[in-house]
C-alpha cells in the first residue's frame, strides 16, 4: 500500500515502471521466437540419429498433383553414414480421377515416353526401386537452428504406440504463410524417429512414413547388417561441400547470389558437382523448405525445336526465363551475363519470382 | 571241274583256280581286239565257255567298244557346222588376204581353202575385181584444201582460253551433259571416292557438332540433384504448396496458356462437368 502511494506519488518512477513494463511486453511479444523454440528435442533427435542403429520395415506414402503412392521400405541404419533403405512392395498407387484420366494428359504422356532418349520401362523402374539407397540425413547444427528460428517447435507426450514403442510427438509449426508442418513421432526411450507427417501450408497431410517393425538391439543390427552388405553397393556421392572462395575458382567468376531471399530462408550449402566442371549448386533453406540455384559457366543452353510441354516463356526484367513445374517444384531456367541458372523449389511462384528477378538485376549490374 | 572238250580238270591247289582266272581276265580286252597269240586266244576261248563272269565281262567290253566307235564318228550335222563355221571364219579373213596382212599360218589356211571351196574363190575374185575399180577412182585431193584445213586447226587452237571456259555446260543443254555426268558418277573410282567423301563429312560433323547437352537433359540432371538433396532427410519438406492452390494465392498468370488444355477446360465446364 505504501509502495503503491508512493509510485502513485512519485511520477518519475511510474513513468519507469510504465517503460520497463512496456519493453519486457514489447520482446515478449515480437523479439526473437527462437527463445521459445526448444531445440534440445530436436537434438536428441538428430543424436538418436548418430547414435542408435536399427533395422525395420516402414511404410511411407506420398501424393502428388499426379497421384498418391504408398510401399513398403527396409531400412538399416548403422550409422550416420551408413544407412540404406530397400523397397519391400508397392502397396497402392492411385491417380486422382479429374486428372489422371484426361485424355490429352494421356497422350501428352505417350508422346513423352516416345520421344525420351533413353526410355525407362517398368523393369527398369522396378529394378532402380528395388536397388538399396543410401539415406543421407543430415540433420546438422545449422539446420536445427534454421528450423529452431523459423518454426515453432511443440513437444507432447502421445498415447499412440508405435511398432510396440511409446512415443512422444514434436511438432514443427511454421512462424510463416504457405510453410508446411511437420509432425515427429519418436522413440520415447531412445529419440529415433518411428513416423513423420508431412502437411502443407494447409494442412492437408501430403506425406507420411511409419514404421511397423523396428529393431534396436546391436546383435540383430549387425547380423542383418552383415546379410545385407552383399547386396550394397555404394554409390560415390555426386557432390560435395565446397566454400564460396572454391565457388568462384570453379566458376570462374564470382557467384552471383539472388539480392531477395524469402523469409526466413538462409544460404545452407555451397557444392560442387562431380560430372560438371564449371557448375556450382547453392541450397537456401530455413531449416524445413529450401531452393537450390545451379549456377554454370561455359555452357550454352541449346534447346531442342521441339519444347517440352508444361514449359512458358516468361520476361523478367527482360530477360527470357523458361518456367516449369514438376509436381510441387517450380522450376526456373534462364541465362544472364555469362551464366546459365537453374532454379527448382516448392515455394510460392511469386516468391520464387522474385528471386529470379534479384539474380537477374545482380548479374546486369555485374 | 569240266574243260570245253568235257575233261575233268583237277587244280592242285584251290587258289590256282582262281589265278587262271584273274590272268585271263586280264587278257579278254587283247582278245576283243584280236591281238593274242594263237595259244593263248584257245586258252581264253576255253575259259569263256566255263566262266559265266567272263562271259559277261567280254559281252560288256564289246558293248563298250561299240559305244566309242560310235562316238569316234562324229554325226554329219555337227561336222557339216563345224566346217560352215570354219568357213565363215576364214570368209571373214579373206579381204585381209588380199592385202597380205595375215600371218603365215592363217594365209596358208586361206590358201588352202581356197582351193576347195568354190564359194570363197569366187568371193575373193569379186574383192580383187572392186579393188581394181577403186583404184581407177582414185585421185589425189588438191593442195588448196589441205591448207585450208590445217588453217583452220591452227586457229581453234589458238583461241583464248576465256572462251574455252565460256563454254561450260549450261542448264539448256542438261540433256547432252547430263548421262556424261551420270556415267562419270557411276565409275568406281569417281563412285568411291564420292563414297569416301561423304563419309569424311559425315565423321567430320559429328565429331564437330556441339556435344552440349540439350537444355531438358541438363534440366533433368540438375533436377535430380535437387530431389537428391531433399529424399530421405526427415527434417526436409517438399509439401510447402497445397496440391491446387486457390485462385487468390498465385496472381493471374500472364503466361501464354497450353491451348489445348485451355481449350478441354471449356468443353468440360460447358458440359457440366
Amino acid at each position: 500500500m505504501r509502495m503503491h502511494k508512493y509510485l502513485i506519488f512519485h511520477k518519475g518512477l511510474q513513468v519507469a515502471l510504465y517503460l520497463l513494463c512496456t519493453s519486457v511486453l514489447t520482446f515478449l511479444l515480437w523479439g526473437p521466437h527462437t527463445l521459445f523454440a526448444d531445440p534440445s528435442t530436436l537434438e536428441r533427435i538428430a543424436a538418436a540419429e548418430r547414435e542408435v542403429s536399427y533395422v525395420g520395415v516402414r511404410l511411407k506414402t506420398f501424393s502428388s498433383s499426379r497421384g498418391q503412392r504408398t510401399f513398403e521400405e527396409l531400412v538399416i541404419h548403422k550409422s550416420a553414414e551408413a544407412s540404406y533403405r530397400k523397397e519391400l512392395s508397392v502397396v497402392g498407387e492411385r491417380k486422382p480421377l479429374d486428372r489422371g484420366e484426361r485424355r490429352d494428359e494421356r497422350y501428352r504422356d505417350g508422346r513423352r515416353r516416345n520421344r525420351d532418349e533413353r526410355p525407362r520401362n517398368g523393369r527398369e523402374k522396378e529394378r532402380e526401386r528395388s536397388k538399396w539407397h543410401q539415406v543421407k540425413s543430415l540433420f546438422s547444427k545449422k539446420e536445427i537452428e534454421l528450423i529452431a528460428q523459423n518454426y515453432e517447435l511443440e513437444k507432447s507426450t502421445s498415447s499412440e504406440k508405435i511398432a510396440n514403442h511409446e512415443t512422444d510427438i514434436l511438432t514443427i509449426i511454421p512462424k510463416f504463410e504457405g510453410r508446411p508442418t511437420k509432425r515427429i513421432f519418436f522413440a520415447r526411450k531412445n529419440g529415433v524417429i518411428l513416423r513423420v507427417e508431412d502437411l502443407d501450408a494447409e494442412g492437408v497431410l501430403r506425406e507420411m512414413f511409419v514404421y511397423t517393425r523396428i529393431n534396436f538391439e546391436p546383435e540383430t543390427v549387425k547380423r542383418k547388417w552383415e546379410a545385407f552388405q552383399k547386396e550394397i553397393k555404394p554409390q560415390p556421392r555426386r557432390t560435395k561441400p565446397i566454400s564460396l572462395a572454391e565457388a568462384e575458382a570453379v566458376l570462374g567468376a564470382k557467384p552471383i547470389q539472388p539480392e531477395y531471399l524469402p523469409p526466413g530462408f538462409q544460404l545452407q550449402n555451397v557444392r560442387s558437382i562431380k560430372d560438371k566442371k564449371s557448375a556450382v549448386y547453392f541450397i537456401y533453406s530455413d531449416g524445413l523448405l529450401s531452393f537450390s540455384i545451379f549456377e554454370t559457366t561455359g555452357w550454352k543452353p541449346r534447346r531442342s525445336r521441339e519444347q517440352r510441354q508444361g514449359w512458358h516463356v516468361i520476361e523478367l526484367d527482360g530477360t527470357p526465363v523458361h518456367k516449369h513445374q514438376r509436381g510441387p517444384t517450380h522450376a526456373f531456367g534462364w541465362s544472364s551475363a555469362d551464366s546459365h541458372f537453374f532454379l527448382f523449389g516448392a515455394m510460392p511462384p511469386t516468391e520464387m519470382r522474385k528471386v529470379v528477378a534479384s539474380i537477374i538485376h545482380k548479374a546486369k549490374q555485374k | 571241274m569240266v574243260n570245253a572238250q568235257g575233261n575233268l580238270i583237277f587244280y592242285r591247289y584251290p587258289q590256282m583256280k582262281d589265278m587262271n582266272h584273274t590272268r585271263l581276265q586280264d587278257e579278254l580286252s587283247a582278245y576283243l581286239d584280236n591281238e593274242l597269240a594263237p595259244a593263248m586266244r584257245k586258252r581264253v576261248e576255253a575259259h569263256l565257255l566255263t566262266c559265266e563272269e567272263c562271259r559277261d565281262m567280254l559281252s560288256a567290253f564289246q558293248q563298250n567298244t561299240q559305244e566309242i566307235r560310235a562316238l569316234e564318228q562324229p554325226a554329219p550335222s555337227i561336222k557339216a557346222s563345224v566346217i560352215e563355221k570354219i568357213h565363215e571364219q576364214l570368209q571373214d579373213e579373206l579381204s585381209a588376204y588380199l592385202d597380205n596382212e595375215l600371218a603365215p599360218t592363217m594365209h596358208k589356211r586361206i590358201e588352202a581353202h581356197l582351193h576347195s571351196c568354190n564359194e570363197c574363190s569366187d568371193t575373193l575374185s569379186v574383192f580383187s575385181e572392186n579393188r581394181k575399180r577403186i583404184k581407177v577412182l582414185e585421185h589425189l585431193a588438191p593442195s588448196s584444201i589441205a591448207d585450208t584445213v590445217m588453217a583452220k586447226i591452227r586457229e581453234q587452237a589458238a583461241k583464248p582460253r576465256l572462251e574455252k571456259s565460256s563454254h561450260t555446260p549450261k542448264l539448256r543443254d542438261i540433256g547432252r551433259w547430263l548421262p556424261d555426268l551420270g556415267r562419270w558418277f557411276l565409275r568406281p573410282v569417281t563412285a568411291g571416292a564420292t563414297g569416301v567423301l561423304t563419309l569424311a563429312v559425315i565423321l567430320g560433323f559429328l565429331y564437330l557438332y556441339p556435344t552440349t547437352p540439350q537444355y531438358e537433359e541438363a534440366f533433368d540432371f540438375y533436377f535430380g540433384l535437387y530431389t537428391e538433396q531433399l529424399a530421405d532427410n526427415p527434417l526436409k519438406s517438399n509439401v510447402g504448396l497445397p496440391l491446387r492452390p486457390s485462385p487468390a494465392a498465385e496472381p493471374a498468370s500472364t503466361e501464354p496458356a497450353d491451348d489445348a488444355e485451355l481449350f478441354l477446360d471449356l468443353y468440360l465446364g460447358n458440359a457440366g462437368y
